[in-house]
């Protein structure tokens, strides 16, 4: 009865668009996307959590600000196997990582939503620039964006509820939020059913095997989660909802690349894990680029934080277990943000280089004012650490002619088509944590 | 032209040795002591019109008083730009002449430049705000040191800006600020991983602070009763804050009496600290500074209590003020004869 090929490949058939423009029939002909907006409202307003959905482009150059950005989804439509699209949430959990999908490169579905009551605000703010000095910190700058905006029910925002877990925020709002990113995951869905039937630019392919080459040295990816939906639920242990922490997992890498896991909560702009972010991974396919050349690249290990010294020593030992059982001589672990994650990467970090495996790690930076090194917590072994910058640096906003996602900024009390300045942090992806943007802090 | 006053402590400016380092700040005409080597290397008709000295122990102790009396004297002779120094790897004089450099800057809207050891603690106070050339760690280096500074001093004095740290052999502000790099950093790690693992020099693009090594005091053992106080980061206040000790970033600390109570009573003081919930703490202060349980301690004979608490709030505190902080607690404490500390931390 064993028949199936014990592999698990992944072919992105990779589709280049040039322009996206609106017209009667969303289709897709010589690299130019075409849109029926009205077809994609109508598809996008049906869910009941959300009063009304539109849906506009904007291209880089442009002087236009995204504001009360939730997500971006690089548009994505599994054809082998069918009905497997962004596992768990537009389907029940699915085989994924696997067989063919499409893309459509150079463009992003970026959802906005107006902010509600009895939702988490600290860390919401997510903004972008597709002109001026600010686009070069987002890597949304330089796509085609299709924003589809959402607008909350009238009862939601007339809501008094006050939430229990501040992090989470109340039911309703939970809900909303999900509403919001499911419409960006059905764009994203509809806009690549455009590929169906045709053939891609070129095939990127994804494939674990051993590498042909001996003695290269062995790498795994210690890959720490911030919140998002893996196979649609809040990844286990993951942050501040989870409550008691899992021990880490191993996954495939191809499962990451191919919908399986989906930005789940709005974590600081700079570091929010973008769903864009994650299906083009940079470490991933680093890894994957360099896999039986120069690198043997053994897989992926998922860890979260715990929130007690038990936890995060549990976790610790067992990430670093896994790590070593996948036959790790090299380890990069990346450090999701925030105060507790950075305790168990760096534990984790010291255990590795006890246990005899190199470790390198990426991390964003922290650091605002003189005397302030930036860093939460640190180990004497993280001697290597590439910086993905420092997202407390202040940067200027100029003014824009356009502004899409809302009237007002949620911290920064500024007209939001106006100059202001802001910390980095609220630029979306900015400083994010997979290394996929050519930014770093120096010392000066 | 550029007239230049030029800073000097009681020693390098010929009034006397450890014996004068009491003195406030003098000033005299033209160049004086060091100032007459720094005058050989200055360029074109550039010149020191004065010099101001201070004595070590009246800069250190005075505070804002006496760099303010300084910078009076400084003023007075008009100057383009002031040199301080060079103060090599000393504490106190390497403190002055950052602290007088940094307030002929901000205060008197002219440039400043001094010369100190990267280790010393005049540059990790004060490398942020003021130009500091990067010197040898003794008086030996005076030679190389004062030619450096002069050639700084009359480019500032010319209105020229300073290029990058590693241009002008200055020391970095210290801070970081963000670039861009050719790869991007995902392709970065796996080069800097595949170099460490190969066993070759690889340089982390983000440094790990150097922390003074912090030595374990020796057990007390007398078995006497011994002098304990309490002392917290988690910003415990009485009730309503009436110092307005802040949720975060502290510069300051608070003092508060202590001596009339068995515990903490719930409402009487409360936590302001903003990095943690302060929930239990505001319900129980005693649980984040146990004096319940140390007063307890007192009466059968254990211990006997400071009567202060001192608090401040940890939250966001930079490294250079919570070191400070906690140096004047800790010089407050032993005045008063404390033998140990309990600090209820977050």
């Amino acid at each position: 009865m064993n028949s199936g090929p014990r592999r698990q490949i992944l072919d992105v058939g990779a589709f280049d668009v040039s322009d996206v423009r609106a017209g009667d029939e969303t289709a897709l002909a010589d690299g130019i996307l075409t849109i029926n907006i009205e077809e994609l409202e109508e598809l996008l307003s049906a869910d009941p959590d959300l009063a009304a959905v539109s849906v506009e482009i904007i291209r880089p150059g442009e002087s236009v600000r995204v504001i009360n950005a939730i997500d971006a989804v690089e548009p994505r439509i599994k054809v082998d196997p069918p009905g497997t699209d962004f596992s768990g949430l537009l389907t029940v959990p699915r085989l994924v990582g696997t067989g063919t999908t499409h893309a459509l490169k150079g463009v992003a579905v970026v959802e906005t939503a107006l902010p509600v009551p009895g939702e988490p605000r600290y860390w919401r703010e997510a903004v972008f620039d597709m002109a001026g000095p600010t686009a070069g910190y987002s890597p949304l700058s330089e796509l085609i964006i299709v924003v589809v905006s959402c607008e909350p029910t009238t009862a939601l925002l007339e809501s008094e509820d006050r939430p229990t877990n501040v992090f989470e925020g109340t039911p309703e709002a939970v809900e909303y939020n999900k509403a919001v990113r499911l419409a960006g995951l059905k764009a994203a869905r509809y806009l690549a059913e455009t590929t169906l039937g045709k053939r891609p630019d070129r095939v990127d392919t994804y494939d674990l095997a051993p590498s042909p080459v001996n003695g290269l040295p062995a790498v795994v990816y210690l890959y720490q989660l911030a919140i998002p939906f893996l196979h649609g639920e809040i990844a286990p242990g993951a942050g501040a909802i989870g409550g008691a922490a899992h021990l880490p997992t191993p996954i495939h890498p191809n499962e990451l690349l191919d919908g399986a896991l989906v930005c789940g909560w709005n974590a600081i702009a700079c570091m929010r894990e973008l769903t864009y972010t994650v299906q083009n991974h940079a470490i991933i396919e680093d890894l994957y680029a360099r896999h039986g050349k120069d690198v043997d690249f053994r897989g992926v290990v998922l860890f979260t934080n715990g929130d007690t010294r038990a936890a995060k020593e549990r976790l610790a030992n067992h990430a670093a277990n896994l790590a070593i059982m996948m036959g790790a001589e090299g380890a990069l672990i990346n450090y999701a943000g925030g105060g507790h994650p950075a305790v168990d990467a760096m534990m984790i970090c010291r255990n590795l280089e006890r246990r005899g495996v190199t470790t390198t790690m990426l991390s964003m930076e922290m650091a605002a004012n003189p005397g302030e090194s930036g860093f939460v917590h640190f180990v004497p072994e993280a001697d290597a650490i590439v910086s993905t910058g420092n997202y407390e640096e202040t940067v200027l906003f100029e003014p824009v002619e356009r502004v899409i996602g809302g009237d007002a900024l949620i911290r920064i009390e500024e007209d939001p088509a106006g100059a202001f300045e802001a910390p980095l942090a609220i630029v979306m992806a900015s400083t994010h944590q997979f290394g996929g943007t050519h930014i770093r802090g120096e010392e000066y | 032209m550029a007239r230049i006053v030029h800073y000097l402590n009681q020693f390098f400016g010929g009034l006397g040795g450890e014996d004068q380092a009491g003195m406030g700040p003098v000033s005299e005409p033209g160049p004086v002591g060091s100032g007459r080597g720094l005058t050989r290397f200055l360029e074109g008709e550039d010149r020191i019109v004065g010099t101001v000295i201070g004595g070590d122990n009246y800069m250190a102790q005075g505070g804002s008083r006496a760099v303010d009396e300084a910078i009076g004297l400084i003023a007075g002779f008009d100057p383009d730009v002031v040199v301080a120094g060079p103060a090599f790897g000393s504490g106190r004089y390497g403190l002055a002449c950052g602290a007088v450099c940094k307030a002929v800057i901000e205060h008197l809207g002219v440039p400043a430049v001094t010369g100190l050891h990267p280790d010393s603690p005049g540059a990790a106070d004060y490398r942020a705000w003021v130009p500091t050339l990067a010197t040898a760690e003794t008086a030996a280096g005076m030679g190389t040191a004062l030619e450096r500074l002069a050639h700084l001093a009359s480019r500032l004095g010319r209105g020229e800006e300073l290029g990058s740290a590693a241009e002008e052999g200055t020391l970095t502000k210290g801070l970081r600020r963000n670039t861009f790099e050719g790869l991007r950093g995902s392709t970065r790690a796996i080069e800097m991983l595949l170099t460490k693992m190969r066993g070759e020099p690889f340089a982390t693009e983000w440094p790990l602070p150097r922390y003074e090594p912090a030595e374990a005091s020796e057990p007390i053992t007398t078995g006497a009763p011994f002098r304990l106080a309490l002392v917290t980061e988690a910003g415990i206040v009485p009730a309503g804050n009436p110092d307005r000790l802040p949720s975060g970033w502290a510069t300051d600390w608070m003092r508060y009496p202590i001596q009339d109570r068995e515990g903490f009573a719930e409402g009487e003081f409360e936590s302001v600290h903003g990095g943690i919930d302060t929930s239990f703490a505001n319900q129980d202060p005693d649980r984040q500074v146990p004096l319940d349980a140390a007063r307890s301690m007192e009466q059968v004979g254990r211990l006997s209590l400071h009567p202060e608490l001192l608090s401040t709030t940890g939250n966001m505190g930079t490294l250079r003020d919570m070191t400070r902080i906690g140096a004047e607690m800790g010089r407050a404490l032993i005045a008063d004869g404390v033998q140990a500390v309990i600090v209820g931390s977050t």
